[in-house]
């Protein structure tokens, strides 16, 4: 039976019956399926996912969901790897760095047609509706919430020291050093050398620079329409980047990844920590007290203001789905006010729309931070990565390597800048 | 043979296979005998070609191809994804460091399991439980072996460092897996670990198909145990250390298990081996193209390692 | 003297036992604490407080017997099947009667070679669109596939052990070719066949790469894939995946435990070629 595939003829038949079962099959029961991928997965999130697709489909009688969660590590490969061989996929998660991979390789529908009878639209926050429609100002997926980073620290250690919330990167460096007494293994700050390094590193050197483009097909340029990563701002920034390395935080964490900077904050080694907001029932779990830690708003580089980028994921649909009105349908339950803000609770995202921020828990408590980032856009400036851009992952893990090797002494710091800003430079076709 | 193999395709294969000539030797059998061997080697033929070499091929031609997933154009591109990926440093890097990988391991693997091995040989009371207990490695699964490890290996909660501490070896934490001269390392102590039972079992089934009456017989002559083990021993088991180190060396260098979940070839990509690099071509740039040139350079380093093992060893046809 | 000879002996199969089993005791450990014991420091060496909550949460809501059924459902019929095919080629290869054996042994040695993650992408692209995914007679199709080499190669071993006489011998009492494999030769191969089926049963119960790349509905995946779930995109769930491992490693060990005797005395037949 497996000699079927190899042959054409044989394929093309085989074809052909599925499609004559399928055709017969709906048009019989009038049952639909919707087969739904996500990626960002965790048991319990599948759990909270598979309740709100029950009672979707509560509503809509006749249309079943069938849910498929690969392991996180290999599920974006596995839905690159469904789409391009066209498995059946009505709807999918859409992480913003996958979105130009969906786009060029034509497996994401543009919804544009379907927002514009979307009473729902008007209720997204603006960073939702900019991040929708970013490539080619069509909409092709609605992001149901948001990744932006903040500043947690400890309560306890802090006022136990005497030490006030930073509100600058400078006092962030100041008072994260002054809790740093290596011999008791008490250190200041929660330093993230390893994987995805980049979207940490660069919010403390980007504080420096004065005049980022916000604009996000500008991702990495500065107003001046040339790559960030040289101009004299960047390196001081880049140099206090290293220096809260050096004097703040243990050593293994120049390879740490988001566990270890989560334990060494929860095991209060590291009481300061840059995290995003899916960090905050972590944390509070396994701290057991709400009361023991805080979250304040990004400290400001010495311009007053501070550029962070807004990662986010959201849902789209194939674009040679079967039934694009269902899956339409299913979009717009996933990102009604209501189940975005459950979705949103359990999944640590920033929600994606105004009325959300009404329920008390994201207007009170830590997410009050991120409320405030998201309202104060003078000192607070979005921007956005140039993830669409083809040379992304590479620049990812130089920019890791690169830097791991500064703080190695086995690269030049001057030389890695350069680098970086050739690199973009190239990528963006600047002379 | 049974009669439902009368019919068919797989009929017609062997009835064909039988009479053609070109497969068959000179001293090759008649065709009712050759109908058997093709009856019997037929279903390994058609599960290896499906399973690995038809999607070998493919993947081989994906190497020569413009495969990267932001936008794929599948043109021919001839020798490009080799030269990207010798451009890049950490190619140069996780070269060295498969060597390192797969010699250390491998022959630490081999001495440890062989002294294993030896001590096992006679029997004693509760040894088949023990032998039960200390082979239990063997399973389980790589990326297990990948996670168990770092948990243990972490650097402020880990257990390694805090038994290091208090024996009193360490005076300070050791960030095992963000040192770049810890990293490789750690994870082959975990590999290791992991490969000691493998050589221990098959050295310790080659040990006691030695015959008794060698040894009484060296022993009368007066040989004392080591001149019992190195002559009688070693050449008695050398044909099993020799198939064993062979695939035990080519298993090894296409195993990024551990290394894939332990440090997955952090930092700065100082503990990549090129297996490892070739998931992280995958799973970081979602370049199938320089992925798979990766791979085939890992098959050619390996097809000419087995043929100089198997020449210098000097075995027949190995195995 | 051997005195300290047995002293010797006797320490250093203590180390060697010490070592092997002390990533076990540690995930044990880590598998019975609770969430916040877990992080604390100093780290404990036994739980201050037992908890099964990670197991229940295992068993509870994450479908970890149906798992587990799978994982042993494909296992068995996989390296079932890879016993069977490999042990009818490797009988042909030990007899040595077939002039194109060298070109099998060959075939079969540089499947070895090839690294199995670029096959990945390779199987799933022919297998998918024909609608072979999502199916646990699919992946025993791969994994038969994938341990018949080595498979093949082991049992070449053992068959070359057995004297060919006896095979004569039934063949002169009118026995046919096949017959007499089943009745005569692979009695005698037994153990042998035991090692090579433990071989494969670990191997494929190990699984996870292919798995979760063809395995798509939660009723059928295996328990590396199950296993794998715990690593989200940040945070490793280490007591629920030492709970997991836990479980995992049960079937494994107790067929081990079970079948060593065999595995060695088996191998022990083939292991040295006259």
């Amino acid at each position: 039976m497996i000699i079927i595939p190899i042959l054409g003829g044989e394929k093309t038949r085989r074809l052909f019956y599925v499609i004559l079962v399928v055709f017969f099959v709906a048009t019989t029961f009038g049952a639909i399926t919707l087969t739904m991928v996500e990626t960002i997965t965790s048991p319990a999130r599948t759990e909270l996912l598979r309740q709100l697709l029950d009672e979707f489909e509560a509503k809509h009688p006749g249309v079943k969901v069938e849910l498929i969660s690969p392991p996180y590590e290999s599920s974006d490969q596995k839905l690159i790897m469904m789409l391009n061989t066209k498995q059946k996929v009505d709807v999918f998660e859409v992480r913003d760095n996958f979105l130009a991979i969906h786009v060029n390789n034509k497996n994401l529908l543009d919804l544009t047609e379907y927002v514009k009878k979307w009473d729902g639209w008007n209720d997204l926050l603006d960073l939702t509706k900019t991040a929708a429609t970013k490539i080619q100002g069509k909409t092709f997926y609605i992001p149901y919430g948001f990744f932006i980073k903040a500043l947690f620290y400890r309560k306890d250690i802090l006022e136990k020291n005497n030490i006030p919330v930073p509100r600058t990167m400078q006092e962030l460096y100041e008072y994260a050093k002054k809790l740093t007494v290596p011999a008791q293994g008490k250190y200041g700050f929660a330093f993230r050398g390893g994987p995805s390094e980049h979207s940490f590193s660069e919010i403390v050197i980007m504080s420096y620079v004065p005049n980022i483009d916000p604009r996000p097909d500008r991702g990495y340029l500065t107003t001046d329409g040339v790559p960030y990563h040289d101009t004299p701002g960047a390196i001081e920034g880049l140099k206090m980047w290293i220096k809260l390395y050096n004097d703040c935080s243990p050593k293994d964490s120049l390879n740490w990844g988001w566990a270890e900077q989560v334990n060494g904050f929860v095991s209060g080694m590291t009481p300061f920590l840059i995290q995003d907001p899916d960090t905050v029932p972590i944390v509070e779990r396994r701290l057991g007290d709400p009361n023991l830690y805080g979250v304040a708003p990004m400290p400001v580089g010495p311009h007053g203001k501070v550029y962070l980028d807004y990662g986010n994921a959201g849902w789209g649909i194939a674009s040679y789905s079967k039934y694009k009105d269902e899956a339409w349908e299913l979009v717009k339950f996933l990102s009604s006010p209501e189940v975005n803000a459950r979705f949103s609770q359990l999944n640590g995202t920033i929600p994606n729309c105004k009325s959300a921020f009404a329920d008390p828990y994201y207007s009170t408590g830590p997410y009050l931070a991120w409320y405030e980032e998201l309202t104060n856009a003078d000192k607070y400036v979005f921007y956005e990565r140039p993830v669409h851009m083809a040379g992304f992952p590479a620049y990812a893990e130089k920019h890791k390597n690169d830097i791991q090797n500064i703080i190695l002494g086995k690269k030049d710091l001057n030389q890695a800048v350069k680098e970086w800003a050739e690199f973009w430079k190239k990528e963006y076709g600047i002379k | 043979m049974g009669g439902v193999l009368e019919k068919g395709v797989w009929y017609k294969v062997i009835q064909v296979g039988a009479n053609s000539p070109h497969i068959w030797g000179e001293n090759d059998l008649m065709v009712k005998d050759r109908k058997f061997i093709l009856f019997m080697i037929l279903p390994t033929f058609l599960f290896i070609s499906v399973v690995t070499f038809v999607p070998a091929i493919r993947s081989i031609f994906m190497a020569f191809q413009d495969y990267n997933m932001y936008y794929l154009t599948k043109k021919f591109i001839g020798f490009k994804n080799f030269a990207d990926a010798f451009c890049d440093p950490i190619f140069v890097q996780a070269l060295k460091n498969t060597a390192k990988w797969v010699l250390v391991s491998l022959s630490l693997q081999f001495v440890l399991g062989f002294s294993l091995a030896l001590l096992l040989r006679k029997p004693f009371k509760g040894r088949g439980i023990y032998t039960a207990l200390v082979f239990y490695p063997w399973a389980v699964s790589g990326f297990v072996i990948g996670l168990q490890w770092r948990w243990m290996f972490h650097g402020s909660a880990g257990v390694i460092n805090d038994l290091l501490l208090k024996i009193g070896i360490i005076k300070e934490k050791i960030a095992f897996l963000s040192d770049p001269h810890y990293a490789l390392y750690s994870a082959i102590v975990a590999n290791i670990w992991y490969g000691i039972p493998f050589f221990a079992i098959m050295l310790l089934a080659a040990l006691q198909s030695v015959p008794q009456e060698l040894y009484e017989a060296a022993r009368i002559d007066g040989a004392n145990a080591f001149k019992q083990f190195v002559r009688i021993t070693i050449p008695y088991v050398k044909p099993v250390i020799i198939n064993t180190t062979l695939i035990r060396f080519i298993w090894i260098v296409n195993f990024p298990d551990i290394i894939f979940s332990m440090t997955n070839g952090g930092p700065a990509g100082s503990s990549h081996i090129l297996s490892t690099l070739l998931i992280s071509k995958v799973y970081n740039e979602y370049n199938y193209g320089v992925a798979s040139a990766i791979g085939v350079v890992i098959m050619l380093i390996l097809v000419t390692y087995a043929y100089f093992y198997l020449r210098f060893s000097k075995t027949e046809g190995g195995f | 003297m051997k005195r300290l000879l047995l002293i010797i002996r006797v320490l250093a199969l203590g180390a060697f036992l010490m070592c092997a089993l002390f990533p076990l005791y540690w995930t044990l450990v880590t598998s019975l604490k609770g969430q916040t014991e877990m992080y604390t420091y100093p780290i404990t060496y036994w739980p201050k407080e037992i908890t099964f909550e990670n197991y229940r949460y295992l068993l509870r809501s994450l479908n970890f017997t149906r798992y587990t059924s799978n994982s042993i459902f494909v296992s068995l019929f996989s390296s079932l099947a890879a016993l069977i095919v490999a042990s009818f080629s490797g009988y042909v290869l030990a007899r040595k009667q077939f002039s194109a054996n060298k070109v099998l042994f060959f075939l079969l040695f540089m499947t070895q070679i090839i690294p199995g993650f670029i096959l990945m992408s390779s199987i799933y692209v022919m297998f998918a669109p024909v609608g072979f995914t999502d199916s646990l007679f699919v992946l025993i199709f791969l994994y038969t596939g994938i341990m018949v080499p080595f498979s093949s190669i082991m049992m070449k071993g053992f068959f070359e052990r057995i004297p060919e006489s006896i095979e004569e011998a039934a063949l002169i009492d009118g026995c046919k070719k096949l017959q007499m494999l089943f009745k005569v030769v692979f009695p005698v191969t037994a153990p042998g066949l035991a090692a090579t089926f433990c071989f494969a049963f670990v191997n494929c119960w190990n699984e996870l790469f292919l798995a979760i790349m063809l395995l798509n509905s939660e009723s059928k995946k295996t328990i590396p894939v199950g296993l794998n779930s715990f690593v989200g995109k940040a945070d490793i769930d280490w007591g629920a995946m030492a709970a997991g491992v836990m479980i995992a490693l049960l079937p494994a060990m107790l067929i081990f435990a079970f079948a060593q005797k065999y595995i060695v005395q088996g191998l022990t037949q083939g292991a040295v070629k006259e």
